[in-house]
Order: structure tokens, then sequence, then C-alpha cells
């Protein structure tokens, strides 16, 4: 885990637009004219939203969430029964870590509990499940909520619930993040080694691509389910409420970089609308570009994701 | 002989751990008391209750070395401003939550400059300085920055969070002292609560993104205040950064007008248009460095930062 690389890069580069561009694109600074119109293979990406998922007191519906998440799935795997596709991704001979994130505005427990119980119904044993951030693992479903369990790291930093998991899911927040800009699937990874200060860097952390790009990660992590019911469109990891705002929506792919994208473009139209002016995310998440130009780990360039939108539309922002 | 030299080195030996491990006790024990002074401390400002909501959980104490237990990847921008200790307490009615967090800065001015970064909000009168905004009540009095939040993030709560607010306040009985370095800002055309204070590059970048490389050399042993200006009908940026010392200043200018504006500086004063028809514009003086950002007026650019200097 040493794949760290300095970088040099100035507001006037960003103002150009000539370098790292599809981050340009997507915090709606360069037309998407500037993109590849290339015919490529695209990269889906689901985004799904149900207007009524959480109420004014921010309980969350779980019937109206399995309804949308088994949308979601559906779309993603283009089958009409959304068991066929979680048997298509995991079976009985896995264990599935399941990589939540527990800092300040955390992935919500009904989610983790659909997640477990489509596992489960796909064949997945339940002493084969494991949902843990940073080194606090739960194993099984009398654990998911608690997870009481340290299973430490190995020499390389890396969590050992990894290289325990035949199969990982990413099942990261959707906020900004006052230090790398945005804290979505890549960024989720920092809680995942023991050594995340050194990715939390002044050069706008432009090295978390490293992350989603280590071999251990990146072969095992079979989806990517980004919990966007809640999202922080200022600040963070630390809550000014006022920057909350109930977007009601799940973002379910399987490329980090691509996922991080399609948020990355909600999130900064989200802040153009609460400003009624252009409200650029500082500093600019410069790690989800990096991600795919650097440590190509995904696509960036949202002429090549193939975005599926299902549900309430209204203020979908994309 | 042989036995005697033994004895002497198994004696040297004993004392030298006695010594080492006596001391190391000593320190760690140190260590434990002052963490649990300060957590005592910082726990003797919150009211048992207050407007139906009661203390719930025990209290979680943190210092430099754990803060990142609490806030991960947000522990850097409590650590920039000198921090020595929080306190975490949840406070609840019924199914309502509201959470205390109290921050112990060494100087009063570091309290100052957490609290200045988003003064966003409804002003109150809590503290040296205090706004509410959609469940959340900060507030800055001597060396503490305090927050209060309810999550849900409207003001149903709000008369327990100012409570709370007023009570933790009335219990600190020290006055904050406004860095120095603020009265430097001119007051004509400053954006009230514009004004912020900081030392490191990462908070620069968080507020006004310039470069991934440290252009101004910002660290610990720098103080910067940032302003937004509205003149007339021009607005800008401005900041001020306060060096050591003369060399270090001019060295930061260089490497600013070399790297960033792309020229050479034959004095001490730089005006550029960079990309979108914008005007930057730097001065140097003596151990300080104006900067200016956003503006789209050369002539008045040069002009503004031709009367800072003469102040």
């Amino acid at each position: 885990m040493t794949k760290k690389e300095k970088m040099s890069f100035s507001r006037r580069d960003f103002l150009k637009g000539t370098t790292l561009t599809t981050l340009g694109v997507a915090l709606g600074l360069v037309s998407p004219e500037v993109l590849s119109s290339q015919e490529v293979k695209k990269e889906r990406v689901v985004l799904v939203r149900d207007k009524d998922v959480q109420d004014n007191d921010l309980k969350v519906d779980k019937n109206l969430l399995s309804k949308m998440f088994d949308s979601g799935m559906s779309n993603l795997g283009s089958e009409d029964d959304p068991l066929k596709v979680w048997k298509n991704l995991f079976s009985s001979k896995d264990t599935v870590g399941i990589k939540v994130s527990m800092m300040m505005t955390p992935t919500h427990k009904e989610l983790i509990e659909l997640i477990f119980a489509n596992l489960l119904k796909a064949g997945v044993e339940d002493k084969n499940i494991y949902v843990w951030d940073r080194d606090k693992v739960g194993i099984g479903s009398a654990e998911m909520h608690t997870r009481p369990k340290n299973f430490g790291y190995d020499k390389d930093h890396l969590s050992n619930v990894i290289k325990k998991s035949t199969a990982l899911i990413n099942v990261p927040g959707m906020k900004s993040h006052w230090l790398a800009g945005a804290a979505f699937s890549i960024k989720n990874w920092a809680g995942a080694v023991d050594n995340a200060v050194e990715y939390h860097t002044e050069d706008c952390c432009s090295s978390f691509g490293a992350l989603c790009a280590n071999p251990e990660i990146k072969s095992k992590c079979r989806l990517i389910i980004l919990d966007g019911l809640r999202p922080l469109f200022n600040g963070g990891p630390q809550v000014d409420p006022k920057y909350l705002w109930n977007y009601n929506g799940l973002i379910i792919g399987h490329d980090h970089v691509a996922v991080d994208t399609v948020a990355l473009k909600i999130i900064q139209n989200k802040r153009d609308e609460y400003k009624k002016e252009k409200w650029v995310l500082s500093p600019p998440p410069l790690h989800i570009t990096l991600a795919d130009t650097r440590y190509k780990a995904g696509t960036s360039d949202l002429n090549k994701i193939e975005l599926i939108k299902s549900g309430w539309q209204e203020e979908v922002l994309i | 002989m042989p036995n005697l030299k033994i004895h002497n080195l198994v004696s040297i030996l004993n004392r030298f751990f006695h010594r080492f491990l006596f001391s190391s006790l000593t320190v760690f024990l140190l260590i434990i008391f002052t963490g649990v002074t300060m957590a005592n401390q910082l726990e003797s400002l919150l009211p048992p209750k207050a407007k139906g909501f009661e203390k719930s959980e025990q209290a979680k104490s943190f210092d430099r070395k754990n803060l990142y237990d609490y806030l991960d990847g947000g522990a850097e921008l409590y650590l920039a401003y000198d921090f020595q200790s929080l306190l975490v307490q949840d406070y609840e009615a019924g199914e309502k939550s509201i959470t205390v967090e109290v921050y112990l800065m060494e100087i009063s001015q570091e309290a100052f400059g957490l609290y200045s970064l988003d003064q966003e909000g409804e002003n109150i009168q809590i503290g040296d300085r205090a706004n509410y905004g959609s469940g959340l009540l900060k507030f800055w009095k001597g060396n503490y920055f305090v927050r209060i939040t309810d999550m849900n993030g409207n003001d149903q709560n709000k008369e327990a969070i100012l409570e709370l607010g007023k009570n933790i306040s009335q219990k600190i009985d020290v006055k904050g002292k406004l860095p120095e370095l603020l009265s430097r800002l001119p007051a004509d055309g400053l954006v009230p609560y514009s004004e912020r204070f900081f030392h490191k590059q990462i908070i620069l970048n968080n507020l006004y993104f310039l470069s991934t490389e440290n252009l101004l050399n910002l660290s610990e042993k720098t103080s910067t205040v940032m302003g937004d200006y509205l003149l007339g009908k021009m607005n800008l940026k401005l900041l001020l950064v306060f060096y050591p010392d003369t060399s270090s200043a001019k060295s930061a200018f260089e490497n600013f007008c070399i790297k960033y504006l792309k020229t050479s500086p034959s004095g001490n004063r730089v005006i550029r248009k960079v990309e979108e028809d914008k005007i930057v514009g730097v001065e140097l003086e003596k151990k300080y460095l104006w900067l200016t950002f956003e503006s789209k007026d050369e002539k008045a650019t040069g002009a503004f930062l031709q009367n800072l200097k003469v102040r």
C-alpha cells in the first residue's frame, strides 16, 4: 500500500480545464463536449430514489427501501428478478466483507440489514458475512450492528477482513469532505487500512485511488452501494445539518470511479442550487479523477457511464 | 574479580532499569493524570439537563492522540488549530437527541480560528461570538470552541440547544482574545462575518483552493487572515499572511510569483490577469504578504493594494 504520488495542480490549471478534464466536467466548469465521443462499452451505474423512503423525522421505511434496492439491483444486472443478480454476484462458497461507513454520517442500518438479507437469499452463510468499518467487525447477523471483533491489519496496512473475504461490498455514505473534496466509495477504503492518515494529505488527498486500485480490493469488490438517502453537500466528515438533505437515493454500480463521478455531479449540482450560483467544491476532489487517470481504477468520464435512473425524478440533480 | 565485575554490571543495570522504569512510569502517570484532569475540566462545564433533555451515555473524551477515533478524516482540521482536548456528551429527551462537543484549544485565538471557518447563520449572544442555524449552535469563548447539534437539522430543539449553550458559556470564566492580525484587515468593504483565521495550507485549500503545492509556505509558524470584500461593484478576496521573518515572507512571495503567476518579480508588487479574466495581486511588505483574488479590475486592485500598504 505504498503507491502514493505527489502531484502539482493549481487553481489556474483547474480553471483552464486542460488537465483533469473529467473533474472539470463533473463540477460543471468545463463543457461535456470536450469529453470523448467515441463509441465505447459504457460502465453501468444505477440511481434509484423514492420520495417517501424516509419521513420528516428521518425514520426509514424499510419496505420502501427494499423495493428501491430491488429495483436498483434489477437494473444493474438487467434481470427482472433481483435475486438473480445477487446469485450472479455471490454464492454459498463466498465469504463476504461488507465495508460500511460509521463516521459521522453512518451507513443506514436498514440498508445494511437488506444487504445482509439478500446475501443470505443468494446462499451465503450467515457466519460468512462480515460487516465492518476500521477494525470493528461483526460476524453474522447477530453482530452486524455491534461489530465487537477486531481482526487487525496485515503488514501492508490492509484490514485482515479483506484477506479473509472472497468478495467485498462497498457501502459508503455520500458526503462532501473538507480535506478531500468528497468522500464516496473510493475514500471509504480509508477505513480499511491502519495508515489512513498517510492518505489525508495536503494535496487534496490525491492518492486515495491507490486504495481501490489495490489488487486485493479491486479483485474482490463486486458491488458498490452508495447510501445517498441523506447526503452532506458541504463540510464533512463533521456535519453541519444545514448541509444535509433528503435525496432519498441509492447509487449502485461495479466501478468505484464511475459511481463516485455520478455522486460528485449530484453533490456539485446541489451546491449550485443552494447558493443559486456556482459553488465549486473546495478543495476539488482530485482523487476521483486520479483514480481513473493515475490508478486506472475505473472511469471518471461521464460520456463512458451508462446512468440508469429510476423512481422519484424530482430534483434528481443529474 | 570476574564475579565482582558481573555483580557491578548487574547492579548498574538494575539501577538503570529502576530509574528508567520509574521515570517512564512517572511520565505515563502524568499523561494519564493530565488527560483525566482535562476531561474533568471539560465535563464540569456540562449541565446535567436542559429543557427536558438529560445526559444519556457516559461522556467520551479525546486528546491529540486519539482524536482520529472520533473524527477520522476530520481530525487534521482541529490539530491544525493546536487542539488539546475534546469532550462529547449526548443528551436525550425520549427519541430526540442532541450532541454537545466541547473543544479545548491551547489559546483563544485558535478557538476563534476554528469558529471563524463558517460563520453563516443567526448571530446569537452566547460566548464571545456565536451563530445558530438548522439545529447547530457554534460558539467560541476563551480557548473553548463548542458545537451543539441536533442532527435532524430543524429548529424543533432550538430552545434546548440555546439553553445548553448558555449554561456552558456561563461556566467558562475567561474572555477570548482575537488574533492581532485581524486588526490589519481594512474595515471598509469587509463583508460581515467573512473574516477567517488560520495557519496551514489545508485550511486555505478548504476555504479557497489555490494549489496542491504549498505555494505560500504556510505552516504552524505562519498566521493568515482572509476576508471577502465588496468595494463598489468589485468583489475580491483578501489574504494577509504573517511570516516569522522577512526572508520567509520574501521567499514565499517569489515562490508564488514564479509558480502561480509565472513571472519573476522585479519589485514588491505584482498584479496579473489569470484565467476567466480575473486579477491576482500580491504585495510584499516586510514580514507580511498581501494577496488579492477574484477581482476583475486591474487598476482598482492596484489602488486597493497601495492603500493596504500605507495603513
